[in-house]
């Protein structure tokens, strides 16, 4: 038999053996699975663009090139307890800096970890109240995204370092991670703020992470006149 | 058959307007598709998985992809390649461990195609089972033409000397 005959006999072979399949049809489960995937796609985008602004606004704020009047008009609008640089003490260090370190990772904790009473969680954000329907919208949309009760129930929150800019706001890096859903953000920066004497999450940490469900836009919702 | 109508979402506001297209796509080609991963893989349920993600795939990429069969085709065949490959790092022997036990005495040449290298299987099973030139096989494997004919006659001396056995 030459190689031309044995290819055409191989050709039947396959074909008698394959002939077979009726593979079954999931096109339902495969147009979850894309929308799944689409999901997923637009939060890592959104994710990545906030990282961008977070980092682009840190920058600039490090580097200090904002307009002084401009930045001042911002910071009156915005009272989220986002850093200013005009308030910034290079090497400051709270008096007592490991209970203010504990402190901030407790309000991270009690922020964002699943399981927590909802006036705990409340107490650990900057005028929690202002975002109230905006956080009840965002747990609704968890479910749309995938997430299920038990795995939001089991949210840990890892806080990683913090740097205080003055006496009254820190710089937080943070991870959160969701059970099933692994470490869904990573190395995160956020904020935290000295509110009445207490370490809160600054509001505008978690309009930011509103901003990922696409909230961002009404968070703040408005000009915040009051803290804590 | 005719390619199925290609939308471009681009140009619709409403995602669902370009799902019927795709939807034609996946019924027209997925039986041929599971077939083909079936021959290249020798597993029937590796098969259907693989056909499952490429699917995905092309969905995913559906607004950049100008030829979506050619686009499938590809995938399919890469998604087997590294099903093979997997196969191999986990220690069975992917000649055959990636054949369904069900079907070992049904056809011996067939089964005899699954002792071959990936590469010199997917270079016989896309020329005498799929029926592609030799051009295009080199494109799917991203070999010269010159490479899939000798993937083709060493597959082939390989293949006698399984059934000669």
């Amino acid at each position: 038999m030459n190689d031309d005959e044995l290819g055409r006999h191989l050709g039947h072979s396959i074909e008698r053996r394959v002939r077979s399949v009726t593979p079954r049809v999931h096109l339902e489960e495969l147009l979850v699975r894309t929308q799944r995937r689409l999901s997923r796609q637009r939060r890592i985008l959104v994710a990545a663009a906030v990282a961008v602004l977070l980092l682009g606004g840190l920058a600039g704020y490090l580097v200090g090139h904002a307009d002084d009047d401009h930045r001042a008009a911002v910071n009156a609008a915005l009272d989220d307890g986002a850093p200013r640089a005009a308030s910034a003490a290079p090497g400051f260090e709270p008096a007592n800096v490991e209970a203010a370190n504990a402190e901030i990772e407790q309000a991270f904790h009690s922020a964002f970890d699943g399981g927590v009473d909802p006036r705990q969680r409340a107490d650990a954000i900057q005028n929690a109240a202002s975002i109230e329907s905006l956080t009840q919208s965002a747990t609704q949309n968890a479910a749309r995204f995938g997430y299920t009760a038990e795995q939001l129930a089991g949210t840990t929150t890892s806080v990683l370092a913090t740097r205080f800019i003055d006496s009254t706001h820190a710089i937080v890096q943070f991870s959160i991670t969701i059970p099933g859903h692994g470490e869904i953000l990573r190395d995160r920066v956020g904020y935290a703020v000295l509110v009445d004497g207490r370490w809160k999450v600054a509001l505008r940490t978690e309009c930011d992470l509103l901003s990922l469900d696409g909230l961002g836009a009404q968070c703040p919702p408005a000009p915040a006149t009051a803290s804590g | 058959m005719a390619e199925p109508a290609k939308h471009d979402p681009s140009t619709s506001t409403n995602e669902a307007e370009f799902l019927p297209s795709f939807v034609d796509l996946y019924h027209e080609l997925l039986t041929p598709m599971v077939r083909l991963a079936w021959a290249l893989t020798g597993s029937e349920v590796i098969a259907e998985d693989v056909v499952h993600d490429a699917f995905i795939r092309v969905h995913a990429h559906w607004s950049r992809i100008e030829s979506p069969r050619a686009y499938l085709r590809q995938t399919v065949v890469n998604a087997c390649r590294s099903a093979s490959r997997r196969a191999r790092r986990e220690r069975t022997l992917a000649n055959v461990a990636l054949i369904d036990a069900a079907h070992l005495d049904a056809d011996e040449l067939f089964d005899a195609l699954a002792t071959l290298p990936y590469r010199q299987r997917a270079a016989l099973v896309l020329q005498f089972y799929e029926g592609l030139p030799q051009s295009e096989i080199a494109q799917l494997l991203r070999c010269r033409e010159g490479t899939v004919a000798s993937l083709v006659h060493r597959g082939l001396a390989q293949l006698r000397r399984v059934i000669e056995r």
